[in-house]
């Protein structure tokens, strides 16, 4: 109890203090309060300019990234524009004493950046990486009586030389839906020979899926080895339910109806359409349950208008994924059988189903590189800041992208929340948890715009508690758990003596009748 | 051959060991019954271990449905019997006697299947190990496993204990029964030959027992209390959820003491020794509780309700008139109005209505602990949240029913091989004088003096006067 309360008053003090004295803090737009880049003449100094690649680097005193252990590695391109911005970590901020200060510089580049210290947080290199080779990121011999100077003097940063791009890898994708002009698809809830012109099997669900479309609409029939509700989900390639546009629904097994919802995947979870501020798209529909076996059939415009809906374009390849429950017409129950994300390709006017149809090279997700940090204001039961820089592999800062931030428990994967990428790429939380020792994250993005899902993990020590922080916790505490030893002993001893009397109850009869043989053979 | 009141002890020896020595076919039908429906409950919780938790309602939200509930009535079940019976018996009432053998054997059986319901609830239970390995006493989890398991052992100590003498008397005098019985019943009297030392050996052990036990019963369910109390959630963080739940414990142990004198009273023919008067006094012990009960009912809410912060509120509109009203008014009707009016009106007062009294009781105190543990965690915890839904499975209801049964179906056989009347108890009280004939005894005794004295006073006078 008294832990607890101690925990919430530390936080309402932090809370207050942080209010009388905002610092900046990673998480904030750094938009407006980035110092003035002393160092940017180092770039005018190397001339040309083009694409930017960004990089944040926490100085502490345990080092690079607030770990010695930390192989500080970074790697650009010759011809790039570097921007490494180098952030005092904040429990170091409140360190005013003279000698926390540092200078990073770079060997071979001759550059460095102003001091930075509790007063100057934040200082950027900006420069263009016209040397090929590798160079030492490191804390200036001019600071060498910093605080964990020793930690920061082997930094790399390595300058590839350009290299001529690899055609990027191509993939085919797991369906087709062909172009047919004059559907034969009657919306009857069976599905006869040669109905439609293209069907696809899950190996994992064994649905099968029949299909094709006209230009303007989706033909579509799933089957399942149910007599439960049934659904599939298009959406983004490799974005599984979040945000796909779900068609779920079952066969009534008593009145033999077909119900279907249009609906939308939220994370794990699917709304309704209506329930979303949209509405139901779904323009014809039927179904039928016999010997196990669930069908259901509806027609869906390509392009419904609908915010909750994604458009599909012919030519592109979109995600999608099938779900069943083999009794259950609950739409709230859980999916008994899953696919994996599959990919499906809405076929061209006139294109027949290719064998080894390859993706179209303006479809092609570029791949992204994410990059996860973790803050700690202060020691634990504090706010935790989780923050990634997200790039692609020319590490240009993506802008506008979800990013979610997870922890990893003994008891699995627990999202704690989500945030967007500001124009530098960075997309951070703060998260008030009650946790000591190791903390495990992961962040992910989902994908989208063209880019690939990418996901990024960190295991961080967190800071030991400090005996100013949780006096007088720890007295009571102990005071506490002795008494409570002390007690639960007692007990188990008391049961000991009741056993011990049990004990000399049966010994009582061994003796006796050791006696009683020894009178019978005295007699 | 003694004879107080209408029973002899030959009679009383007969009437408690005749659930002994027969079995009719009902007997086994019963039995067949109870392990048909604990196989159903294996086969759930096979399912469950192979697929996982998703074969239950319980997701990430609701976490703990209906096996926590089942864990805090059994629990609470459990102080029937141990506590009740240490009371009785560290107060010396007399008319404890036919009833602390049941109440113990309750608690002991409760306890096990109680604690079987965190097992269950657990979707790796392989992991259990590591919460002996990697506990941490900071853990209300880790109070309750040592409080749970420190209460389960002396219950047993404290049901063998007032054993050994009946387990004496059946080695000694049941010998046309089975071998294995009369194996068990020389290894478990432990050479008792009711001797003088034996007998304050076996008393110190018992007072001793009856006087640890009482502490450790409070301290259990209060611990059980805490681990929703520690938490800084809505609708379970409160001061008084510990003596609310100890409270409760009894309260709805007490029923089950009446339910199962009932149902014994009836099949084994002990209506000579369970009789309305033991009733009435238990009927008159569970509306005390019932009236503390509504109390602390009324003084949690109505903090809660008068502070008003919106979390709080939303669980109570939740629960008086929203989605859990049906389950919180059952626990008001059946749980806490309708015993106290079954029990209180003089009418109303027979073996039939306290013991529909105690059924009501079981009833609304199991779906009190479900609207403890289930609209909590239902309730959204983030801004613009939804409710969950939680809606126990057929695994789960399986499982719970099996553990009913496997609890009935132990208790049975316990009886079939122990007397469920502690047969040198009752003997006991026959053979102590009753209050009527201490004054019988005295008056005679003072006849005596009297005509002595008389007689002293005439040979007095005759030596002072020879004449």
């Amino acid at each position: 109890m008294s832990i607890c309360k101690l925990s919430t008053i530390i936080s309402l003090l932090l809370l207050l203090a942080a209010l009388l004295f905002p610092i900046s803090s990673p998480l904030r737009d750094h938009g407006s309060e980035i110092k003035p880049f002393a160092s940017l003449s180092v770039l005018e100094a190397h001339g040309q300019v083009s694409d930017t690649k960004f990089f944040v680097i926490v100085v502490s005193s345990n080092g690079f990234n607030g770990t010695d252990s930390f192989d500080l590695a970074i790697t650009v391109n010759e011809g790039d524009r570097v921007q490494i911005t180098f952030m005092m970590d904040e429990k170091d901020r409140k360190n005013v004493n003279l000698i926390n200060r540092h200078i990073i510089e770079i060997t071979g580049y001759a550059i460095q950046t102003e001091e930075i210290s509790p007063s100057n947080p934040e200082a950027t290199l900006v420069f263009l990486a016209d040397k090929i080779g590798d160079f030492t990121i490191r804390c200036s011999s001019e600071t060498w009586d910093c605080p964990g100077h020793r930690l920061m003097q082997d930094g790399r940063l390595t300058v590839k030389a350009k290299e001529a791009s690899s055609p990027p890898e191509e993939k085919i994708p797991d369906a087709f839906v062909p172009f047919v002009e004059d559907s034969d698809v009657v919306i009857d809830g069976e599905v006869g020979d040669d109905e439609y012109s293209s069907t696809f099997q899950d190996s994992i669900t064994k649905m099968t899926v029949y299909w094709e479309h006209n230009g303007t609409h989706l033909y579509v029939s799933v089957v399942s080895q149910g007599a439960g509700w049934i659904s599939i989900g298009f959406g983004y390639q490799e974005g599984g339910m979040d945000g796909a546009n779900i068609i779920i629904g079952y066969v009534d097994d008593k009145t033999g109806d077909t119900i279907l919802s249009d609906s939308v995947g939220v994370e794990w979870k699917h709304y309704p359409d209506t329930d979303r501020g949209g509405q139901d798209n779904i323009i014809s529909k039927a179904g039928s349950q016999q010997n196990g076996t669930t069908v259901i059939e509806f027609v869906f415009p390509l392009d419904s208008g609908d915010a909750n809906d994604h458009k599909f374009e012919v030519g592109r390849t979109y995600g999608f994924i099938l779900a069943y429950h083999p009794d259950a017409d609950n739409l709230l129950e859980y999916h008994a059988s899953r696919s994996d994300s599959l990919s499906v390709y809405i076929g061209i006017e006139g294109e027949a189903p290719p064998e080894n149809r390859v993706e179209q090279p303006d479809e092609k997700l570029l791949k992204t590189n994410l990059e996860l940090y973790v803050f700690t204001l202060c020691p634990p039961d504090c706010p935790v800041t989780l923050m990634v820089t997200l790039t692609d592999v020319e590490r240009r800062p993506l802008v506008g992208m979800p990013v979610a931030f997870y922890f990893n428990t003994t008891f699995g994967t627990f999202k704690i929340g989500s945030s967007y990428t500001d124009s530098r790429g960075i997309a951070s939380l703060n998260y008030s948890i009650m946790m000591r020792n190791t903390l495990e994250g992961t962040a992910s993005f989902p994908g989208g715009g063209g880019y690939e899902a990418s996901t990024a993990h960190i295991i961080k020590q967190l800071p030991t508690v400090t005996a100013e922080s949780t006096f007088p916790a720890p007295t009571a505490k102990n005071v506490a758990s002795g008494l409570a030893v002390i007690a639960i002993l007692s007990v188990w001893g008391t049961y000991l003596f009741v056993i011990r009397q049990i004990r000399d109850i049966s010994r009582e009869e061994r003796d006796f009748g050791a006696s009683s043989s020894d009178r019978s053979l005295d007699g | 051959m003694t004879r107080i009141g209408k029973n002899t002890l030959a009679e009383a020896n007969d009437a408690l060991t005749y659930p002994l020595v027969t079995s009719g076919r009902r007997y086994y039908g019963f039995v067949g019954l109870l392990l048909a429906v604990v196989s159903i409950g294996v086969y759930a919780y096979a399912t469950q271990l192979t697929e996982g938790l998703v074969v239950t309602g319980l997701r990430s939200q609701v976490m703990w449905g209906i096996y926590v509930t089942n864990f805090v009535f059994f629990i609470g079940i459990s102080h029937a019997g141990t506590l009740i019976s240490a009371i009785l018996r560290v107060t010396n009432t007399e008319w404890r006697r036919p009833i602390t053998r049941m109440a113990e054997a309750i608690t002991v059986l409760a306890l096990i299947f109680g604690g079987s319901f965190i097992i269950f609830d657990l979707g790796r239970p392989d992991r259990i190990q590591n919460m002996l390995l990697y506990g941490r006493l900071d853990s209300p989890l880790i109070w309750d496993l040592i409080s749970i398991t420190t209460y389960l052992t002396g219950s047993i100590l404290y049901l063998y204990l007032p054993l050994i003498p009946d387990i004496a008397d059946l080695r000694d005098n049941l010998t046309d029964t089975s071998r294995f019985k009369r194996w068990l019943y020389t290894k478990l009297s432990m050479g008792w030959r009711g001797t003088a030392t034996q007998k304050a050996r076996l008393e110190k052990g018992i007072k001793i027992m009856a006087v640890i036990i009482i502490p450790i019963a409070v301290s259990v369910h209060t611990v059980v209390s805490w681990v929703f109390s520690m938490t800084l959630r809505p609708g379970w963080h409160s001061t008084i959820f510990g003596p609310y739940f100890v409270v409760g414990a009894i309260f709805s142990g007490i029923a089950s003491i009446i339910i199962a004198m009932v149902v014994f009273r009836k099949i084994y023919r002990l209506e000579a020794y369970l009789t309305l008067q033991h009733f009435k006094y238990l009927g008159y012990m569970m509306l005390t509780l019932n009236i503390a009960y509504i109390y602390f009912t009324i003084s949690e809410f109505f903090t809660s309700y008068y502070g008003g912060k919106p979390a709080e509120m939303m669980l109570l509109n939740s629960l008086f008139t929203g989605i859990y009203a049906p389950e919180f008014w059952t626990f008001i009707t059946a749980g806490l109005i309708i015993p106290a009016f079954l029990i209180g009106i003089p009418q109303t007062r027979t073996i039939f209505g306290i013991t529909l009294a105690a059924i009501f009781v079981n009833i609304g105190m199991w779906y009190k602990r479900f609207v403890i543990v289930v609209p909590a965690l239902a309730r959204p915890s983030m801004p613009g949240g939804e409710w969950a839904t939680y809606t126990p499975t057929w695994v789960e209801v399986s499982i719970t029913a099996a553990s009913v049964a496997g609890f009935i179906l132990l208790f049975t056989l316990f009886t079939k091989v122990f007397p469920i009347i502690s047969m040198w108890e009752v003997r006991e009280g026959l053979e102590k004088p009753t209050r009527s004939e201490n004054h019988k005894v005295e008056t005679d005794a003072r006849e005596v003096g009297v005509r002595s004295h008389a007689a002293d006073q005439r040979s007095t006078k005759s030596v002072e006067d020879p004449s």
